[in-house]
């Protein structure tokens, strides 16, 4: 049995699925067509093919009931969108200037999160400020105090240099030039 | 209230024509009649749509068609009576299909990825189960012919990738265009004619026995 010619396949295809428009390619093909035999039976069974896929897909009926039954759901469907709506619309109109609220709290609060050292001096700094600056406070309250034993220290060093020119007690550099109590202990 | 079902195109300057968009004028100003009108005179014609994009199946379909239907009146204030409104519903209606299928193959992913791949290795409801009884008026012969048909189609076309059988289905069962899958499916024209070759081949492969009975 004659075959349908390969290298007219795609004019095959095209012909059956109803989309060979080019005019010069279609006279082509009907005359191909009118000298081959394969091509013509190759074309016969790929309608025939298509036909049964058609045949295959057509839907089964829907009873009075199924009918009904879609209609009235969709017609609820339709009604219930169309009741959601305008609440949906008021719903969006109360929406509205809650966010636009919502929206200048949060610009206010990044201002003033922004400017917050601009605006609290250290006596308006609260409890938990204090609290935080309570160990700095100390260091700078004592700080001429501090001076102060370290001057001591430097002239303790300068009066007990001895006269021999000999380098101070190197053993307790802490306790250097210092006198010493009952107890032993050290003391400027 | 009464009931009109035919779906065919109506001529866009006959009687019926004017008839339709006065209903489609009264559907958009939300007159419940004319809504339900439209749903009845087109109702067929998208549950085809839906069961020829569902794979057959016919309770998908009909929920696909309820959906398809709904996308329809939502976007009914977008017709603008350039075309046909059986042509403007009838893009409305594979697009919502082929939402819903993608949107439920999604779903079927996420949650149940063992089932759905079963459904994809061709594991669906086996139509030779639903031949009608005798009795019913249908010769058992062709019944059982016609069923033996729609399985072997559905298992070709679910050896078939996704987008060929798309592809496919849009052409062979919706007879759409190629640049109308093309728009459709967001696909390059060239692209839409080679899966839609590829998956004309496949088919003929898988039914080649119905062609040559």
């Amino acid at each position: 049995m004659e075959k349908a010619c390969r290298n007219q396949n795609e004019a095959l295809m095209l012909d059956v699925l109803g989309e060979l428009h080019d005019s010069r390619m279609r006279s082509e093909w009907e005359g191909h067509l009118r000298a081959c035999g394969g091509c013509r039976r190759e074309r016969a069974r790929m309608l025939q093919l298509l036909g049964k896929v058609r045949e295959a897909g057509m839907p089964p009926e829907l009873s009075a009931t199924q009918v009904d039954a879609m209609a009235g759901a969709v017609g609820w469907r339709l009604r219930n969108e169309r009741l959601a709506r305008p609440q949906e619309t008021n719903r969006r109109r109360r929406l509205i200037p809650a966010l636009a609220a919502a929206c200048a709290l949060l610009v206010v609060v990044a201002f003033g999160y922004r400017f917050k050292d601009r605006w609290t001096g250290p006596e308006g700094s609260g409890e938990i400020s204090a609290e935080l600056h309570a160990q700095d406070l100390d260091v700078i309250k004592h700080l001429d105090l501090l001076k102060d034993m370290d001057t001591i220290e430097k002239l303790i060093h300068v009066v007990d240099l001895p006269s021999n020119g000999q380098a101070p007690d190197q053993t307790a550099p802490e306790t250097q030039g210092m006198h010493r109590d009952d107890m032993g202990k050290a003391y400027a | 209230m009464s009931s009109v079902n035919c779906a065919q195109p109506l001529p866009q300057d006959s009687p019926a024509a004017a008839d339709e968009m006065e209903l489609i004028r009264r559907a958009r100003g939300n007159d419940p009649w004319a809504a339900d009108q439209l749903v009845r005179r087109y109702q067929k014609k998208v549950y085809g749509i839906a069961f020829q994009l569902c794979c057959f199946d016919a309770e998908e379909a009909r929920d696909t068609a309820q959906e398809a239907l709904l996308q329809v009146f939502r976007n009914l204030g977008q017709f603008e009576g350039r075309s046909r409104f059986s042509t403007w519903l009838h893009r409305i209606a594979v697009n919502a299909c082929l939402d819903a299928r993608r949107r439920r193959r999604r779903w079927f992913r996420m949650i149940l990825p063992r089932r759905t791949e079963r459904r994809d290795e061709g594991d669906p409801e086996d139509p030779l189960d639903n031949i009608p009884a005798p009795g019913d008026g249908m010769d058992p012969v062709s019944s059982l012919s016609s069923a033996e048909l729609k399985r072997d189609v559905m298992g070709a076309l679910r050896g078939l990738s996704e987008h060929q059988r798309t592809v496919f289905q849009l052409k062979v069962l919706q007879e759409m265009s190629i640049p109308e899958i093309a728009a459709v499916t967001g696909m390059a024209e060239g692209t839409v004619k080679s899966h839609l070759f590829r998956a004309t081949q496949s088919v003929r492969g898988q039914l080649r026995q119905w062609v040559e009975r």
